[in-house]
C-alpha cells in the first residue's frame, strides 16, 4: 500500500510499482483516474497491456521530467535534452513499438513527442520495403496497384 | 504466452491510426510520397485532406502569413512572386511562378485557395471562341505547380455567332468526391443580341485531370469577380 503522496501502478504481468503523484500524473490517463475516483489513488492502478519492462522505462522517463518541472535548477533544459537522447538511442525497436504504444495509451504526451520524432528520423530516408521490414508488416498492395500509385500525379494530395 | 519471451519480435508492429498520423506529419512531403506504398492504411492516411490539414499546420510546414508580394509582367514574361513573414520563406518555399507565356489581353488574378493549394489564373479577357485561359494550381506543401488542361467546351453549335467569356472561377476540396473541384463560369455573349450573356458551369476535377460541362443552371447565378482569398491560416492578398 502506498503511502499519502504516492500512487502503486502494476504492470500487466504483476510488477508493482510505487511511484509519487507528480510522476504518475504525468500521464493525462493517470491523472484522470486519479482526479475522478479518489480510490485510485489509495489502491493499486492497474497499468492495462504495458508489462514491468516498458512501466519502468515509463517511469524513469517522467520521473527525470516531473523532477526538471519542479526544480529547473537541478535539472535544466540542457540536462533534460541529453537524457531525452539517451533515452530514446538505448531502445530497441521492440522497445520502442511497445513504449510508443503504451505512450499513447497513458497518454505521455511529452514522451510521445519524442517517440514519434525518433521514428520519423529514423524511417525519412528510407525505401517503403525497408519500412517494412521495420514494422515488420506484409506488403498489401499487388504490384500492380503499387505502380499505380507511382504512376499518379502525386503533388496534390 | 508468456510475456517475457518477447515473441513479439515475429509480431506485426501494427501502430494506432493516431500514432502513426504523428509520425508521419513530422516527414517532409519527398518522404511521404514514397511512403504511399508502403501499406493500404498509410496510403489512405497519406491521401486523407484531414492529413494534408495536419501536415500543412505542423511546426516547421506551418505558414503564418503568405501574400502574393507582385506580379511582374511584361511581353515576354509574367511573374508571380510570394513572401511570407518567414524568413526563409521565399527561397525555400514559394519559387517564382513563372506564367507560360502571357498573352495582351489577360490579367492575372488569384481565385481562391485550399488545404495550401491556391489557383492562379490567367483569363483571356477578349472574347473568343478559343479557351485561352491558363489556370494554373500551386501547392504549397510540395511546392509544385500544375498547369490545367484546357477546357474542350467552346461555342455551343446550337448557338447563333457568339463569343465565350470566363468570368469567374471558384476552387475549393469537395468531400464527397474526395476531390479539388475547379469551377468555371463561362460568359456566352451573342454577337447580334444586346441582351445580358448566358452564365454556363463548367467543372474541373484534379483526380480524372479532365473538364465536365454542367451546362446552363435555371436560376440566375450571382458571378463575382475575384476577391481577396483565404489560404489554410493564411490570407493571400493582391498586391
Amino acid at each position: 500500500m502506498a503511502s499519502k503522496g504516492n500512487l502503486t501502478l502494476k504492470s500487466c504481468n504483476g510488477k508493482e510499482f510505487i511511484v509519487e503523484e507528480k510522476v504518475a500524473v504525468m500521464s493525462t490517463t493517470i491523472k484522470n483516474m486519479v482526479d475522478v475516483d479518489d480510490s485510485f489513488a489509495q489502491g493499486v492502478i492497474p497499468i492495462i497491456g504495458v508489462d514491468g519492462k516498458i512501466l519502468a522505462k515509463l517511469i524513469e522517463y517522467c520521473k527525470e521530467h516531473a523532477e526538471a518541472d519542479e526544480d529547473e535548477e537541478v535539472k535544466s533544459e540542457e540536462y533534460l535534452k541529453k537524457f531525452d537522447e539517451k533515452f530514446v538511442d538505448e531502445l530497441n525497436l521492440n522497445d520502442l513499438y511497445d513504449l510508443l504504444k503504451a505512450s499513447n495509451y497513458l497518454e505521455i504526451t511529452k514522451l510521445l513527442n519524442l517517440l514519434c520524432q525518433k521514428v520519423a528520423s529514423m524511417i525519412k530516408g528510407k525505401k517503403p520495403e525497408e519500412i517494412r521490414r521495420i514494422f515488420n508488416i506484409k506488403n498489401d498492395f499487388t504490384p500492380e496497384e503499387e505502380e499505380e500509385i507511382n504512376r499518379q500525379n502525386p503533388w496534390a494530395f | 504466452m508468456n510475456s517475457d519471451s518477447r515473441t513479439e519480435k515475429k509480431m506485426n508492429r501494427v501502430l494506432p491510426e493516431d500514432v502513426l498520423a504523428e509520425i508521419l506529419v513530422r516527414l517532409p512531403v519527398k518522404s511521404l510520397i514514397r511512403f504511399r506504398c508502403v501499406l493500404k492504411t498509410w496510403r489512405d492516411l497519406i491521401s486523407s485532406p484531414y492529413f494534408s490539414d495536419m501536415h500543412l499546420g505542423h511546426g516547421k510546414n506551418h505558414r503564418r502569413v503568405v501574400s502574393v508580394k507582385r506580379i511582374i509582367r511584361d511581353e515576354k514574361k509574367a511573374l508571380l512572386s510570394f513572401h511570407s513573414d518567414i524568413a526563409d520563406f521565399a527561397a525555400a518555399a514559394a519559387p517564382d511562378l513563372k506564367l507560360p507565356s502571357p498573352h495582351h489581353n489577360t490579367s492575372i488574378e488569384l481565385f481562391g485557395t485550399c488545404n495550401g493549394i491556391v489557383c492562379i489564373a490567367e483569363l483571356a479577357r477578349l472574347r473568343s471562341n478559343l479557351n485561352n485561359d491558363k489556370i494554373n494550381l500551386c501547392n504549397f506543401t510540395t511546392r509544385e505547380f500544375l498547369t490545367l488542361p484546357p477546357s474542350p467546351f467552346g461555342w455551343p453549335d446550337e448557338f447563333e455567332d457568339g463569343y465565350t467569356n470566363t468570368t469567374s472561377l471558384g476552387f475549393g476540396f469537395d468531400p464527397s468526391s474526395q476531390d479539388y473541384k475547379l469551377v468555371k463560369f463561362v460568359g456566352y455573349f451573342f454577337k447580334e443580341i444586346t441582351t445580358e450573356p448566358l452564365i454556363g458551369v463548367q467543372i474541373y476535377q484534379l483526380k480524372t485531370n479532365s473538364w465536365r460541362n454542367l451546362g446552363f443552371p435555371p436560376t440566375e447565378l450571382p458571378i463575382s469577380g475575384p476577391s481577396k482569398v483565404f489560404a489554410h491560416q493564411s490570407l493571400l492578398m493582391d498586391p
